[in-house]
Parts: structure tokens; sequence; C-alpha cells
């Protein structure tokens, strides 16, 4: 029904499927085991194309646009909008 | 973990070092960098909009560092307004036709400047922490936003915890006056204005994987409340007027996002998933990729980039409300509620110029639509060009 005001069994269900793969995956994340980098092999993490925030200007106008455009919002950051696009 | 160069004279050496093993990368600077950058977004034979973000840095991963940030954005063209063409429905028995077809376009302007400032603090080897707040204003909208967000590294700096937290209060003003849900559009009661407050909650983790690899992962946590209904949005039901639209008062909403770096010898790959879910029914995917190429052509960076999206419907959405019982409940033909698809290819170059100066541009095609084809396609440009200097 269009006017109802909760969610569907089946889009639950789906949540919860997609949460359980979720955590599956975070699981075998941790049994990637990651390596123990020294210091001074870190000449490649410390580049700048390296950091998260390397694109961040592009970054801050795709959240704009995608904010503005869709109905997700948040992950990568918070906060954003402030305007009335959306 | 993410290994910027940090300050304080205890870490002058480390700092130098960071600048050094960079190569390419930026040195830190004392009188603070220029950055400049003008967005084109245009929808065809619909809305534009250009957008223009100057930025101001100083101390950037220093003991004591400082953010400005000025915003002016520019919007006008034509945007759907939920109802769908008068001479399409005729249907007293609830039978919706001409599903496909578009809906009305609404003409729209509006202006908007915004600012923020933020001042970030590096308390010792490990932590840091900022705060900044935000300003907006448009001709029917304003904004007062603050935040704060904080991180601490492992004693080996190889994970990093994050957490932040912000909150924003909105002032919605529409033109003419903010309408009743759900009434008619021939009914000319208004109210004056209407607010809603949005926060949102952080918590992060990234984790060095090897020397070529880092990963994020993030959850975020929003709660809006208030009047979170678009003023301007209208449906289109059975042998009545068009209607003013209707959204719930509250929404909460989760997002579970993780992403990678992996640098090759010929280029840097990036990758994104996030998963979101509301309270409104939305279900979203959002996957984006690209690979940074190394000095590809003359000189320059380029990057391709790749990004899909998939959304699920919100439970009150109808593209349209043809149907023999009034509408009564929470009601909206908005299409960025519905069951959308969106698919966005790009290029980004970018050209170190002369020491400390950096131009880089990208072109974007995007494409949004509805998974049913209720809809016809949405087709977007996007161009952005962006100068930054360091001082």
């Amino acid at each position: 029904m269009l006017n109802s005001r909760s969610n569907s069994l089946p889009m639950k269900l789906m949540m919860i499927v997609m949460l359980l793969l979720l955590v599956t995956s975070c699981a075998e994340f941790k049994q990637l085991k990651p390596k123990h980098v020294k210091p001074w092999d870190r000449d490649i993490l410390a580049r700048p194309e390296m950091q998260f925030d390397a694109d961040a200007l592009e970054d801050e106008m795709d959240d704009k646009i995608y904010f503005s455009k869709e109905a997700s919002r948040g992950g990568a950051s918070i906060g954003g909008g402030g305007c009335g696009c959306n | 973990m993410q290994l910027k160069c940090k300050g304080k004279i205890s870490h002058a050496l480390a700092a130098a070092t960071c600048s050094l093993l960079a190569g390419t990368g930026q040195a830190a600077t004392k009188d603070g960098n220029w950055d400049f950058t003008h967005l084109h977004y245009s929808e065809v034979d619909r809305v534009a909009v250009d957008e223009t973000l100057l930025v101001y840095e100083k101390g950037k991963d220093e003991e004591k560092g400082f953010t400005f940030k000025l915003y002016h954005d520019t919007i006008s063209g034509a945007t759907p307004s939920g109802a769908a063409p008068s001479d399409t429905y005729t249907s007293p028995s609830g039978q919706v036709y001409n599903a496909g077809a578009e809906q009305h376009l609404l003409p729209i302007t509006d202006e908007r400047y915004a600012v923020t400032a933020e001042w970030s603090r590096q308390h010792d080897r490990l932590q840091s922490s900022s705060f900044g707040f935000s300003l907006s204003d448009e001709l029917d909208y304003s904004s007062l936003g603050l935040h704060y967000s904080s991180e601490r590294d492992s004693k080996n700096r190889l994970e990093t915890y994050k957490k932040g937290f912000s909150l924003s209060l909105d002032f919605i003003n529409p033109e003419g006056g903010v309408p009743t849900p759900l009434a008619p559009t021939t009914d000319t009661t208004r109210y004056d204005s209407e607010q809603k407050a949005v926060v949102d909650f952080l918590a992060g983790y990234s984790q060095v994987m090897n020397r070529r690899a880092v990963m994020d992962f993030n959850y975020t946590f929003s709660y809006a409340q208030g009047y979170l209904t678009d003023p301007y949005k209208v449906i289109s039901v059975s042998n009545s007027p068009l209607q003013f639209e209707y959204r719930p008062e509250s929404r909460a909403s989760h997002a579970f996002f993780i992403r990678s770096i992996y640098n090759q010898k010929g280029g840097i790959l990036k990758g994104s998933y996030r998963l979101y879910i509301d309270n409104w029914g939305v279900l979203s995917h959002t996957v984006d990729g690209s690979y940074r190429m190394r000095r590809a052509w003359k000189g320059w960076v380029v990057k391709p980039r790749l990004r899909f999206y998939l959304q699920s419907a919100a439970s009150f959405y109808s593209y349209s409300y043809f149907q023999a019982t009034p509408v009564t409940g929470y009601a909206s033909s908005d299409y960025r509620l519905g069951n959308l698809a969106t698919v966005t290819m790009g290029l980004y170059m970018s050209r170190k110029l002369k020491s400390k100066r950096m131009l880089s541009m990208r072109l974007e095609l995007m494409q949004q639509a509805d998974r049913a084809g209720v809809f016809e396609p949405v087709n977007v440009f996007i161009a952005q060009l962006s100068y930054q200097y360091s001082d």
C-alpha cells in the first residue's frame, strides 16, 4: 500500500540479509591479517594521492550533487546539506 | 594511520621525512593554501547549477590549523513538480494510464551563499580533533550547522579510530508560504515558515593493510526531525485538483561505508561501497571506483571513474496517485524518492604547473533512470575546474 507508514516485510528481510553480508565481509577482512609495515617502508603510504582526502574538492561537490539527486546520505563523512536542494 | 606530516617542533623531523618520502607531495606550509573550484551541473532540458567554492587553509597537519570556505551557487531551469500531465489521466476506476509520461516541469531559480569555518588541533603525536560551523542562506532556505570530529592513531600508527558529530538547524521559507500537506493546490492557506533539525554521528576505523594498501570503514547514523516535506512538490490524484505532497516528520538513516586505496605500479586503484537504509523504506547500494594513472599524457595525471547507484523507493512514493480512494497518508511523487538507478562515468585530469600550483578538471556524464522505466531517463553533464595554490 502506497500510504503505508511502515516498511514492507520483504524490505526488512533485504536489510537483514545485507547487514549479514556486511558483517561477513568485515569478518573476512579481519582474516586478511594486515601486515605490520615498518616506518621506513611507508614511503608509498605517505604520498598525498594515498590519502582518503586526496580529491577533497571533487568529493565535496559530489556530496552535494548526490545528496540533491538521490535519497541517500552519509558514508564517507557527516554533515553536508544545508541547502533546500533536497 | 593516514601518514600526514604532523606538526610541533618535536615532529619536525617526521614532517620533513614525510615530505621527502612523498616525492611529488605538497610540502607543509605556514602561510596557507588557496583552492578554487567551479562546478557546472546541467540536466538536459531541466535544471542547471553553477557552484563556486573558495577555500583558504592554514596550518594544515600542523599543531593548529584553520580552514575557511566560501560558497556561491546559482540554480536555474526547471524541475519536475510531481504532477503528471493533466491530459494523461482518465481513471475513475483507479487505473493508471500513461504512467510513462513526463511530469510537469516547475520553473526554478535561486541563489545561495554559504560559509564554513573550521579549527583543527593536533593534541599530540597520535590525536587530533576539529570543530567548525557553517552558515547558508538562499532565497527560501537558511541553515546553521555545527560539527566536531576527532581521530586517534594506534601507537604504531597503522590504525586510526574516528568519531564525529554534526548538527544543523534549517529554516524553510518557501515563496508564497508553506502549504498545508495534502491540501488541494487551490487552497490558499499558507504558513509563514517551517524548521527542521538534523543530527549526524560517525564512527570509523582505518587500517593499513600492507605497504601499498589502506582500508577505511565508516558507520554513520542520521536523524532528521521537523518539516521534511518539499513545499513545491505536488501529486496527481483522480477526479480532484492537484494536492501538495506530504512526507513523514522524522527520518532515521544508517550508512555502512567501506573504501580502499591500492597503489599499483602503474597507478592507484580506489574503490568504495556504501549500504544505506532508512525508516522511509529507502535502501540503496553505491559502488564507486577510479583508477589514477600516473603521467598518462605529457605530465597529466588521468583518472577514469565509474559510479553505480541503486535505490528502492520510499514506502509512500508513487509516480502518480490515480486511485479510487482519496490520498490521506504520506504521499510524494518526487522521482528522487523512487526506484532509482544512477550511472556516472567520467574522466579526471590534473597537472602540476609551477611549484606549488596545480590545475585539475573533470568531465562526467550521469544518467538517472527509473528501474521499471516509469519515466524517461534524466541525462546530466558535469564539469569541474579546480586550481590549487600553496603559498
